[in-house]
């Protein structure tokens, strides 16, 4: 069959139509995606940080017997890492009482703060906007704030500190990035 | 319909995906076809292929992410045409779409360009006329470049999922299913875990919170415009007709459950001493090493902040451009008393620091900061809903590896997951016995 040179001309949904049922709806324009980088800020309150000293040179299973302790007394912990003397956590405030009782029952050496705050920042996909996270931890401890502990989920960072510095921070990142919703 | 490289990699797995979009079309239904480019890395039309042919033109440099864009771009539209030619010739009318053609317009970010907006008329046009689109992922329009045309944007990583989520968004699709070939969202990687079983139903943010910690079975893009418009996703499988994975707002899956185990590639853990820095030094440190780290564009892992230490992992592939920028690296703290600090890895103690820091001695006191490496890492999850908030759940994760012989070298924790990093080694045997401990073969 020839080549038919005006197909190129009239475009090519001048082929052969087979179907004209026409109940697609045609929507207007959308925004679709958030920005790139950070854009909202958030403060979670009523936390406690708590440290467990450990001797050094402790083997993992007496890790785990302390976490067994607090287990046993129904404390639920976030933000768990490890140090070379012990390890460290956070608990709801309202468990701050009973988990120094735990500890102190069980005669762990013990460090125990409250008022503290999880400032959230939040980052959509941020493990693909290299050096993201770098970023903001940077911006965050620049601004004069202590970071006491970290995590991260996939849009979001968490960061534990006092609620002075919580407060601080977000006044700075809202500085730094005015777009940031708060 | 979104099918994936694998699922249009040979003649083959073609049909299979052909079959599909045929099927649905005599169901009633208006199937919109999206492509990513054929095969994996190595295959002659992959996009990772196609960037290293382009690299080969001269390996002192890096390809302009403009043309590398153009490069890469090519391999959805060769995908693109080769599907709609196959629909064609088993009797279904098709046509082949760009990303612009198909009206997504991004931001001018080549390389990884994020959706702006989408004018699917071209689209709908074809639809009215009887043709399946087909229409090539991962890939827009920036009209801003200054160029008569548009300029052609590639939208990164998974971007042929974001492609197809973002079009059944603008579509008001009935939904989007990504197809691939395994049949949805398991409960863990069936390479380490064959029996994991699939999970008919997860939420958006466990889905995307599986796919930031390693598992590649759909883009948190893909599944943050799904949730936004409220369009039902499903991921399942090319190769079967097994009903797959619905993903669905929290709302519409209520209750607490352990979603699965995912792992990440291969991971390096750096620690920063800080014992030896002034106590008025530290933040200023920490502060100076992150923005180091952010300024070579690193992305980190099990970020660890102490009073006397950083931690943070890197994946393997990134470990030498993050050791040259730390080693050796000097950090001046002007003051009453000025320091300077330069940092060293512990094992790599030369001649050359110990004239360093003799050159560095007339700026002030110099004091040491010392790395350490941990080279064989990888990091095994747990991600859950409603879960992990629980006591005891930390000490049956440890225990479950630490009985068993597998050391947990540092845990990262959120609402969604509890990450252990742990010699990569003991990966597969990781994986298992976490699947196990939770009883994840029951899951649902």
């Amino acid at each position: 069959m020839a080549h038919d040179p005006t197909e190129h001309v009239s475009g090519p949904f001048r082929l052969e139509v087979t179907n004209t049922q026409t109940d697609i709806p045609a929507p207007d324009e959308t925004a679709f995606e958030k920005g790139r980088g950070l854009n909202q800020i958030e403060i979670r309150r009523g936390f406690a940080s708590a440290r467990v000293e450990l001797d050094a040179d402790a083997n993992p299973s007496t890790r785990l017997v302390a976490l067994k302790a607090l287990s046993k007394a129904a404390i639920s912990i976030d933000f768990l890492k490890f140090t070379h003397d012990g390890f460290s956590f956070v608990v709801a405030e309202s468990d701050s009482q009973r988990l120094i009782d735990c500890l102190t029952a069980n005669n762990y050496g013990h460090e125990v703060i409250t008022d503290r705050c999880v400032l959230m920042a939040h980052a959509v996909n941020m493990r693909d906007e290299e050096g993201m996270v770098s970023r903001i931890v940077s911006d965050v401890i620049a601004s004069g704030v202590s970071i006491e502990h970290m995590g991260e989920m996939h849009d979001r960072l968490l960061m534990l500190m006092s609620r002075e510095d919580a407060e601080h921070a977000v006044n700075r990142l809202r500085e730094l990035h005015p777009e940031v919703t708060a | 319909m979104k099918f994936g490289g694998t699922s249009v990699r040979t003649p083959e797995a073609r049909m299979q995906a052909a079959l599909k979009v045929i099927s649905a079309r005599e169901q009633g239904y208006h199937p919109i076809v999206v492509v990513s480019a054929i095969g994996r890395r190595g295959e002659p039309y992959a996009t990772d292929t196609l960037l290293q042919v382009l690299g080969e033109v001269d390996r002192t440099v890096d390809p302009e992410p403009r043309e590398a864009d153009l490069m890469m771009a090519c391999g959805e539209i060769i995908s693109a045409v080769i599907f709609a030619t196959l629909l064609k010739s088993l009797g279904c009318p098709s046509i082949s779409l760009r990303g612009g053609q198909a009206g997504i317009r991004t931001d001018g970010v080549y390389g990884n360009a994020r959706i702006l907006g989408i004018n699917p008329t071209g689209v709908v046009e074809a639809c009215k006329r009887g043709y399946v689109p087909v229409v090539c992922g991962f890939q827009g329009v920036w009209t801003g470049g200054g160029l008569p045309g548009a300029e052609l944007t590639t939208l990164g990583r998974g971007g042929s999922d974001t492609s197809a989520s973002a079009l059944g968004a603008a579509l008001r699709a009935e939904s989007v299913e990504i197809y691939t070939d395994v049949d949805g969202v398991k409960t863990a990687d069936p390479d380490f875990v064959p029996s994991a079983p699939t999970l008919r139903r997860v939420t958006y943010d466990e889905v995307a919170e599986i796919a930031h910690l390693g598992a590649k079975v759909l883009h948190p893009r893909a599944a943050e415009i799904a949730m936004k418009f409220d369009i039902p996703l499903w991921v399942k499988s090319t190769f079967s007709d097994n009903p797959g994975t619905e993903i669905v707002p929290s709302r519409e899956l209520p209750g607490r459950r352990v979603t699965g185990v995912t792992h990440t590639g291969k991971l390096v853990y750096l620690q920063v001493d800080l014992n030896d820095a002034r106590q008025e030094h530290r933040r200023d440190l920490q502060a100076r090493i992150y923005e180091a780290l952010a300024r070579y564009q690193v992305n980190v892992f099990m970020t660890n902040l102490g009073p006397t230490s950083i931690g943070f992992a890197v994946g393997r592939e990134l470990y030498p451009e993050v050791q040259d920028m730390l080693d050796a690296l000097v950090l001046p703290m002007p003051g009453n008393e000025p320091t300077v600090y330069l940092v060293q890895s512990t094992r790599d103690e030369t001649k050359a620091f110990e004239t360093q820091k003799q050159l560095l001695a007339p700026l002030g006191e110099v004091r040491e900061l010392k790395f350490t490496v941990n080279e064989a890492c990888t990091m095994v999850s747990l991600v859950a809903y409603d879960f992990l908030q629980q006591p005891g759940v930390f000490l049956q994760v440890l225990n479950t590896l630490e009985s068993n012989g597998i050391p947990v070298l540092q845990t990262n924790d959120s609402d969604y997951s509890l990450s252990c990093l742990i010699p990569e080694s003991e990966l597969r045997r990781a994986v298992q016995l976490l699947h196990e401990a939770f009883s994840l073969s029951l899951a649902t």
